[in-house]
């Protein structure tokens, strides 16, 4: 009897025992948000290409909401920090003495790459999801591929040979060495061209956002091409792709100077949206705040290149304490509380100009160039460019590249880079610049993780 | 006529009766005067020949009234002798089996109880002198042969006292045990049941709670401070509520949980470690919220601290920290009692350096700008162009209020002969030395129901906590605010690029947070029979919390047009458990075997839910005080969490003499890789009571025990959702274009497994003296490997870092435990016993393979305790420079990265606990000091790490405390600090750079401290009787009422100088029962 009973009670165990391995397996997909369940339906998809904006948009440093802007501008002759006893930590992007350990370059490398993997992880999601509804599938796609593109062709220009992580498989991405700087140029290519055949003709339109040019469109993405084209040497295909842009009714120079920057500007090819009810952009806290006192200045040099007339003198820079300082006022919204009447200007109608004028300057048709140069010139309150010949056209080019993208995305640092000018241009105003400053450096962290991979020159 | 009588009727005679035979000595009768006594009435007596024979002589008093029935059931009692009588024939019967002389007397036949009539199972009858054993029934019957009429016997059982008594065979006995005195034999709670001190295998220490007065500290931590070898309880904050570091045996893990599994009542807790998840942050630190403070002390019983493989290997995979096992107090039948207990007091902030004085801090900014070459313009030194008559004590501003604390408790217990109850309720208010009204207030109710049936068989047990906790306090913690210019304008903002920290506006950013905490374990027992029982529990317990953080503009620098920004978080932690046990025990040889075999199931839910809102005004956040669904970003998270065990143990004691203990326990979690759900973790133990053996008439020695233990134990990861790729909500934000973003947190590790430990043990246990003198010793070794390392993941990966098993890790923790007590010396009327422990604790990272290649190879260092680190070997201020000197191999005297060298850190050498218990008449002091030897980290350096003397810090928080003053200021000087420098430029600053990455970071902060004191008055029974109260005691108690130290700026235990360093409290009361 008592036996019977030892033996029912083993059996019990034994059973419970065999339900054990399928208890503690926890119906974990079903409570996280894990990467099937966002790409499962078009809202939480939408939400997660959302994030990527938001980390984009979020912020004063991040990769894309003002980092780049101003390290960029300061590592060239556009910014300098306001004298003072204490030193922003950006300062030593001015005087170019970055070190692999630094937090700010290794936060910029970070960051970018933070990006990369969000958007990796949309692609990868949209691609394997069988149940998005097509236009979204691959609208979000295409915009992520844009997205990724964008952030490449940073990477490169800021760190040279970059890895090329492509999807989000934890093991395969850490055995990543550096790709060859022309492969990923052809990646952020194919991601470009791409994205033209994915994203549709107009911009997403959100309810109550009607109008706002936030999400990259088809002429986005041709835009950004354009740009690849140009830093490529591929003068025909930059020349046709600005035109697209150019000959594009959407688009076109404000004649206001002072409405270039606002969130509805028919300037803008693609701008990032302020996400944070108080804060504004990220220039705007960069240049403005605290008001007087701004922590970063544009350089004697820059203020010295305006021409005598030029309204973008008077309307995009402003003296401060008396003026003895100017900063830039390309934004001059501080607090949005209200409503942001500015957006983050990532993409212009502008630059597709100076982009068509070099490529036309670069192939000899200098009568074009000129033309889309003083088609810039013209809105700016200046006469047509006097310039003639080959290298006075390029010289005019790059000279308007210079005022008119001025503290943008770091137009000035990649084009003293890709022009092979930087040593030339910088040794005078800079005397401590060595010519590997052109590169950033790798962080520590990446190279400990990646054994075999080189520092760039001049970290070691 | 025929008379048949059973002698078995005759034997239920009344008891008194009989008493009053035997109490008149008697004559001798020999078996022939009997026979011819009973001829005499007519009788014939009639037997067989070997009876006659061996039938011994019997005392009896015999009269002659008494008639034949009687006479015979006087001289046969006790007897395996029965008769009949029929007619004038008297015929005897032999009942024994055997034909032996001894085997003529009866069994002795009785019963054992306790002082509250429950019969006691498994006691040992002990024939003193024969050594026949025999063991009681679950009915508390016994049956023992004897060799006569009266036996002497020893009757023994756990948590009993030894009772040596002289039984007799000629009634049923009834015994009464009295609960042991002897604290060998008290109750030890372990893993899945109980054992003694006397037999227990392991390394279990026992705190038991200190019947009536009700210590103010509000937290069971409380109770373990500076008692227990092994064990570091240290206060992260004197904030009311905060977190406390516990850590039992040292550090085994590099990165993963470090802390003790708790207990509750067999329940293991939902929050093991501190309310950490609690919102975003309160003055009570990033390590939140004391996850037991919903347990009120006066409700526990006492505190069980494991630490061997044979104590805690049961427990499997969560037991690598050790256990502490909470037994909550239980009801007492009798008649209804009332206990409760008031008591009030003060707190202050534990002493801490003063800071500069205006003059003081000029002098400094102003050296600094002269030793850089640099004038003192209204530019480089604002301060010195404010008022500079003003010298406010930052310090006292921000921390220097005194603290309320309250008490109040009830205690009512009762019950029958089959149930019994206990229910409290406690008050606990606290508020902190900060500016503007704060406060930590608790109310709990506690409840033990226990029940069985008539025949005792069905057992239940029921204890139940609820209790509700609201904390009101600042966002953060004022502390690092105390460091404002003495002469900065500390009631506005400053004009902007300076922004100065307005302190009474800082306390308009308040956070509060409510915590509901109900715990519930119900237990039943069913015994089928006197070998098996079957018991089944179920446990509950939940947090919930309900915070609120307001951040308000009035609060912030309006000069960078912050917003106001409110975050409200929801978290829930639930969790249950259901258990099922078997239980074996009997005898098999000389010994008891006691086997147990279970089943646990336990499954947890943790919900984060979160929404944080930005408002343009306070009025607009004051108004919307909840979720404004356009407004508001929701987290939203639930992290599930399974786990199953199958557990065996079994235990034999041998005599009394050797006690042999074996377990295995198969544990399986969901907090595990796909690929390694399981794991299995084994101990086994001895010991050997040598005592029982040799010393067995010593004076000196009365009891010696030698125990060795080996065996495995785990540690789970505790990483939950790092297990696979997630996504959350990105930070609250207006959305992108009205969408709420969703982005990737985490990246998938399907390989994740448990650390395993191995430890070893052996332990020494004496008593000296009559049981006044207690010793014992222990030397235990545990290896850690399988290290979870978080390792950071190439950042092109871009998801920052994963947790990952590193092979070959290995963390060995080493230490010796003493402890000397004496127990009740008296010296005349004084009464005196006293607790010492010593603990040397060794730490070694005994192996990391490949470390040179991970980013920690410039942190650990292998060969050395955990706590070290490389950094650069600092040599003193040079006299000559002022500058810090280094060893270093450049000329200019900074060190390169690579001149890194191992240097001791954050190591604990040993520490010690010291209690003592002095009584006199009614008085009675109690104290309780530790004593630390060890490193911590250098204020100072952490100092120089915010703002190095001389700077100007942002928001001005650039004063410091007086020790700055002893600095280099001419060549010559020797000094502790450097010379100071205003310049990031200098070479000053490099030094100063180099400095605090130099093994400077750490210092000796070795403390003695006196961590509390009561001094209580018992009133006199005759005055008690006359106010009809069963007892009265008047209290004050001082808690950390002196510290010795040479720990410079702050407190040793808190170390950081921008944490509020414990408080000092004093508090009075009253504890009376009814």
């Amino acid at each position: 009897m008592t036996y019977r009973r030892y033996i029912a009670g083993s059996l019990f165990v034994a059973l419970l025992c065999a339900g054990c391995r399928k208890f503690t397996e926890t119906p974990a997909e079903q409570q996280l948000m894990t990467p099937s369940r966002v790409f499962s339906d078009d809202a939480d998809a939408e939400a997660a290409m959302a994030g990527v904006y938001i980390d984009m948009a979020y912020g004063t440093r991040g990769f894309m909401n003002g980092a780049i802007s101003l390290d960029a501008g300061l590592s060239a002759d556009e910014l300098d920090c306001r004298p003072q006893s204490l030193l922003p930590p950006e300062d030593s992007f001015r005087r170019n003495i970055l070190s692999p350990g630094d937090g700010l370059p290794t936060a910029l490398f970070d960051n970018g790459y933070l990006l990369v993997n969000e958007l990796n992880s949309v692609i990868e999601g949209v691609r394997a999801s069988a149940s998005l509804s097509p236009a979204v599938q691959d609208r979000l796609e295409g915009e992520a591929e844009f997205g990724r593109a964008f952030v490449y062709f940073y990477l490169v220009n800021l760190y040279g040979a970059v890895p090329l992580a492509l999807g989000t498989d934890l093991l395969q991405n850490e055995r990543l060495g550096r790709a060859s700087v022309d492969s990923v140029y052809a990646q952020v290519t194919a991601d470009l061209e791409d994205a033209q055949r994915l994203l549709p003709v107009d911009y997403f339109d959100a309810p109550g956002y009607e109008g706002d040019r936030t999400r990259p469109n088809r002429a986005t993405a041709t835009a950004m091409l354009a740009r690849v084209r140009l830093y490529r040497g591929q003068w025909d295909l930059a020349d046709s792709a600005a035109s697209v842009l150019i000959n594009d009714p959407r688009y076109l120079l404000e004649p206001s100077l002072d409405s270039v920057f606002l969130s509805g500007s028919r300037e803008a090819i693609w701008q990032l949206q302020p996400v944070l009810k108080n804060f504004a952009t990220a220039d705007a806290f960069y240049y403005l705040l605290p008001p007087g006192r701004p922590n970063f200045i544009l350089t004697p040099d820059l203020m010295g290149a305006f021409e005598t007339g030029d309204q973008r003198e008077s309307h995009w820079t402003k003296g401060v304490t008396g003026t003895t300082y100017f900063i830039p006022t390309k934004y001059r919204q501080t607090n949005p509380s209200a409503g942001a009447k500015e957006y983050e200007m990532v993409l212009r109608l502008a630059e597709q100009y100076v982009i068509r004028a070099e490529a036309r300057a670069r192939v000899g048709n200098l009568a074009g160039a000129v033309a889309d140069v003083n088609s810039v010139r013209t809105r700016a309150g200046l006469p047509g460019t006097s310039a003639t010949g080959t290298a006075a056209v390029l010289a005019a080019v790059l000279q308007e590249r210079r005022v008119e993208l001025m503290t943008e995305w770091g137009h000035r640092w990649l084009d003293l880079k890709r022009t092979v000018m930087a040593d030339s241009t910088l040794v005078p105003e800079k005397p401590w610049w060595q010519t590997t400053d052109q590169l950033y450096p790798i962080p520590d962290a990446q190279l400990r993780s990646s054994p075999g991979m080189q520092q760039n020159p001049g970290y070691q | 006529m025929q008379k048949i009588f059973a002698l078995f009727v005759l034997l239920s005679l009344s008891q008194a009766g009989l008493a009053q035979l035997r109490s008149v000595p008697g004559r001798v009768y020999s078996f022939k005067d009997v026979k011819d006594l009973l001829k005499e009435r007519s009788y014939d007596l009639n037997c067989i020949h070997w009876l006659k024979e061996n039938m011994p002589p019997v005392e009896m008093h015999l009269s002659r009234d008494m008639d034949i029935p009687t006479i015979l059931m006087v001289w046969l009692e006790g007897f395996k002798v029965t008769g009949t009588i029929r007619g004038p024939i008297i015929n005897l019967y032999y009942t024994g089996d055997t034909s032996s002389v001894t085997a003529l007397y009866a069994d002795v036949q009785g019963n054992i109880y306790d002082e509250k009539r429950r019969p006691i199972e498994d006691a040992t009858i002990t024939v003193v002198g024969s050594g026949t054993t025999c063991i009681s029934k679950q009915d508390g019957s016994f049956h023992l042969a004897a060799r006569g009429f009266t036996t002497l016997v020893n009757i023994s059982h756990i948590g009993y006292a030894t009772k040596r008594i002289e039984v007799s065979n000629k009634k049923r006995q009834v015994i009464e045990m009295e609960v042991a005195e002897d604290n060998l034999d008290v109750t030890v709670v372990r893993a899945y049941g109980s054992t003694s001190q006397r037999f227990n295998p392991g390394n279990i220490y026992t705190v038991v709670n200190k019947e009536g007065i009700h210590t103010p500290g509000g937290s069971p931590q409380d109770m373990l401070v500076g008692k227990v070898p092994g064990l570091l309880i240290s206060q992260t904050n004197g904030v009311a509520g905060s977190a406390y570091r516990v850590m039992l045996g040292g550090q085994h893990s590099i990165q993963g949980n470090n802390r003790p599994l708790l207990v509750l009542d067999g329940v293991p807790l939902a929050l093991d470690g501190a309310l950490d998840a609690i919102g975003t942050g309160s003055a009570q630190g990033p390590g939140g919220a004391n996850p037991l403070s919903f347990i009120d002390p006066q409700d526990i019983e006492s505190i069980e601290v494991l630490k061997d493989a044979a104590a805690t290997s049961v427990y499997g995979s969560r037991a690598s920290n050790g256990v502490i096992i909470i037994t909550l107090k239980k009801g007492r039948s009798g008649d209804m009692r009332i206990s409760a207990d008031v008591n009030a007091g003060f707190g202050r902030m534990l002493h801490v350096s003063p800071h500069l004085s205006t003059l003081q801090f000029l002098q400094l900014r102003r050296e600094g700008l002269q030793n850089d070459g640099l004038a003192p313009t209204p530019d480089r030194l604002p301060e010195a162009w404010w008022d500079t008559t003003r010298s406010t004590d930052y310090q006292k501003v921000a921390t220097g209020g005194t603290a309320s604390v309250w008490n109040g408790g009830i205690q009512i217990t009762g019950g029958g002969q089959h149930d019994n109850y206990l229910l409290s309720g406690t008050l606990h208010r606290e508020t902190t030395v900060y500016p503007g009204s704060t406060s930590v207030e608790r109310r709990s109710l506690y409840g033990y129901w226990h029940g069985e049936s008539e025949s005792r068989k069905l057992q239940f047990n029921f204890s139940g906590i609820y209790s509700w906790q609201s904390n009101h306090l600042p966002m953060a913690d004022l502390t690092p605010f105390g460091l404002l210019a003495p002469d900065a304008p500390g009631s506005s903002w400053g004009t902007p690029p300076v922004s100065i920290p307005d302190i009474p506006a800082l306390a308009n950013n308040d956070y509060s947070g409510d915590v509901y905490s109900l715990f519930g374990h119900l237990q039943a027992t069913y015994q089928f029979s006197d070998h098996f029982s079957l018991e089944g529990s179920f446990g509950f317990n939940g947090v919930l919390t309900a915070e609120k953080e307001a951040l308000r503009i009035a609060g912030q620098d309006t000069n960078y047009h912050p917003p106001a920004q409110l975050t409200l978080t929801n978290n829930q932690y639930k969790h249950s458990m259901v258990e099922t046990m078997a239980r074996w025990k009997g005898r098999i040889g000389q010994g008891r075997l006691v086997g147990m075999l279970g089943f646990d199931i336990q499954q947890r839910q943790v919900d984060y839910w979160s929404q944080i809102a930005q408002f343009a005004t306070d009025a607009d956040m004051n108004a919307s005080r909840n979720a404004d669904p356009n407004q508001f970003v929701t987290a939203n998270n639930h992290i599930p969490y399974r786990y199953a065990a199958l557990y065996a143990t079994a235990e034999y004691i041998w005599r009394n003499e050797l006690v042999g203990t074996a377990s295995w326990r198969r544990d399986g979690s969901s907090e595990l890789g796909e690929q390694n759900p399981y794991g299995d973790f084994w101990s086994v133990g001895g010991a050997w009571i040598f005592t029982e053996r040799f010393f067995k008439n010593s004076n000196v020695l009365d009891f010696g025990k030698i125990r060795a233990s080996y065996g495995t134990t785990g540690n789970e990861p505790g990483v939950d959702s790092q297990l696979i790729e997630t996504y959350q909500p990105t930070f609250p934000s207006r959305g992108y274009q009205g969408l709420q973003g969703l982005h990737p947190v985490s990246v998938a590790n399907p390989r994740l497994q448990w650390e395993l430990n191995y430890r070893d043990e052996l332990g020494l246990e004496l008593r000296f003296l009559h049981r006044h003198l207690w010793f014992s010793a222990a030397a235990s070794r545990n290896w850690t490997t399988n290290q979870l390392v978080r390792v950071p993941t190439a950042p092109v990966v871009g998801t920052g870092k994963v947790w990952r098993n590193v092979a070959g890790i290995n963390v060995v923790n080493q230490a010796l435990e003493f402890e000397i007590q004496g127990n009740d010396l008296k010296i005349g009327s004084f009464g005196w016993t006293s607790a010492l422990n010593l603990t040397l604790p060794k730490n070694r990272l005994a192996a990391w393979p490949d470390l040179e290649y991970t980013p920690y190879s410039t942190i650990y260092v292998v060969g050395h305790p955990l706590g070290d680190r490389k950094s650069f070997q600092y040599s003193g201020v040079n006299p000559g420079t002022g500058y810090y000197s280094f060893r270093t191999h450049n000329s200019n005297g900074i060190p390169d990265a690579s001149e890194v060298y191992p240097s001791a850190g954050l190591v604990q050498y040993y520490y010690a606990g010291w209690a003592n218990t002095v009584r006199w008449l009614g008085w009675e002091l109690d104290m309780v000091m530790d004593y630390r030897r060890e490193r911590g980290y250098n204020p100072l350096v952490m100092l120089d790490r915010q703002n190095a003397p001389g700077m100007e810090a942002p928001s001005e928080l650039s004063n410091g405390p007086v020790e700055w003053l002893d600095r280099w200021q001419k060549p010559g000087d020797h000094a502790t600090m450097q010379r100071v420098t205003t310049q990031k430029q200098s070479l000053a600053y490099m030094a100063l750079n180099a400095y605090n990455q130099s093994n400077a970071w750490s210092m000796d902060a070795s403390y003695f401290r006196m961590r509390s004191v009561t001094f209580s008055f018992r009133l006199p029974k005759r005055l008690t009787d006359k106010w009809k109260i069963g007892t009265a005691q008047l209290y004050v108690t001082g808690n950390n009422l002196f510290t010795l130290t040479r720990f410079p700026v702050t407190d040793p235990e808190t170390q950081d100088p921008a944490v509020l360093p414990p408080l000092r409290t004093i508090v009075g009361g009253i504890h009376i029962s009814f």
